[in-house]
């Protein structure tokens, strides 16, 4: 009889461990999707961040809500790329047909040469509405992962601290409420990027 | 130091030996943007001989190096991120690098432009450069010699 008592004890314990495994399992899973939700940026939401401005102030992107944004990734020692960018930005910003208030973000992906203050005189060549950012290589690096900014230093011939920079030349569009629709490139013509920033509203 | 004086002296030799009038090779729209550390030099380039030539170097004397450059843009494979920070977006783009170039080949009786995504003469600058500014230069061919050109650093709008 205490044989029996026992092996129905042991066979009904070993199923109550398996049903309390999983509603255990089931309950935890509620919790780690509500976390995978909350931190999880939304999809068409610009990754936000944090740098240094070309004052040496610190510089978040979300901060620029309200405005049309356009984010672009270059250094200031680009002789053709980055400046024939930001001159035809710089164009669109004056324009007539493109919406008022655009903004345009410099990240640069030359840290160890664009200073605040190298910065600061690259960008005055432009326009006021261009800001131009850096920070440390811990800063810099999640941004550039976010965005899938490529870029290799390659050396040129003239010493130690010359060197190119090849890089992605993806024009990045976040809208007034700070969710990115879709890309652009360089290469864009002023008209293109005018409708860019319209469509991308 | 040593490297200001020879640009000097280069400089100076290449401006006794110029001879722009006879030469088979007309630049014209010599154009620079303001520019501080790094700027550019376009132009287009014609040859009105029946001999393919080469720009083989430059010198200015804003500049402590001139280097011939060629941007290429190189198509990124797309990527295929079905989630993450990116969402669904399609995530092809392109790569830019740049190229220093020994020449630049500009055909017999043809004309090689140096314009915005492609070719170009690369400053490294003594100072700013401003809008308005002349920018003299002296471009080596390799037939036709040095010619000498100026490019006016047109304002950004």
């Amino acid at each position: 009889m205490n044989m029996v008592v026992n092996e129905w004890r042991r066979s009904h314990d070993r199923r109550f461990a398996a049903v309390l495994i999983f509603a255990l399992a089931a309950l935890s899973a509620i919790p780690l999707i509500a976390l995978y939700h909350a931190f999880s940026p939304k999809p068409d939401r610009a990754p936000d961040f944090t740098l240094t401005d070309q004052d040496g102030q610190p510089f978040t992107l979300s901060s620029l809500q309200g405005h049309p944004v356009a984010l672009f990734f270059g250094y200031t020692h680009c002789p053709d790329a980055c400046p024939t960018a930001l001159a035809k930005l710089t164009r669109v910003i004056h324009s007539a047909d493109a919406p008022p208030g655009i903004r345009v973000v410099f990240v640069t992906v030359d840290r160890a040469r664009d200073t605040p203050a190298v910065l600061k005189r690259y960008v005055r060549l432009f326009d006021p509405a261009i800001v131009g950012v850096t920070g440390s290589q811990k800063a810099l690096d999640p941004v550039y992962a976010a965005y899938h900014a490529w870029y290799m230093a390659v050396p040129v011939n003239h010493g130690p601290n010359d060197y190119s920079v090849a890089h992605g030349t993806r024009i990045y569009y976040v809208a007034r409420d700070g969710s990115m629709k879709g890309f652009g490139d360089y290469a864009d013509a002023p008209a293109q990027m005018i409708r860019a920033f319209k469509e991308f509203q | 130091m040593k490297r200001t004086l020879f640009s000097s002296v280069l400089f100076a030799a290449t401006v006794a030996g110029a001879n722009a009038a006879a030469a088979p090779i007309h630049v014209s729209d010599a154009w620079s943007r303001p520019a501080t550390g790094t700027a550019v030099v376009y132009a287009t380039i014609h040859n009105d001989s029946a001999e393919p030539d080469r720009l083989i170097g430059a010198t200015s004397p804003v500049a402590t190096h001139a280097d011939l450059h060629e941007s290429s843009e190189t198509k990124m494979p797309a990527m295929s991120m079905s989630s993450g920070s990116m969402g669904n977006m399609p995530m092809s783009g392109s790569m830019m690098s740049m190229k220093t170039l020994t020449a630049i080949p500009v055909p017999a009786g043809g004309t090689t432009s140096l314009k915005p995504g492609g070719y170009h003469v690369m400053l490294d600058l003594r100072h700013d450069l401003k809008a308005g500014e002349t920018v003299p230069l002296r471009l080596h061919f390799a037939h036709a010699g040095w010619i000498a050109v100026t490019a006016t650093v047109r304002p950004i709008r």
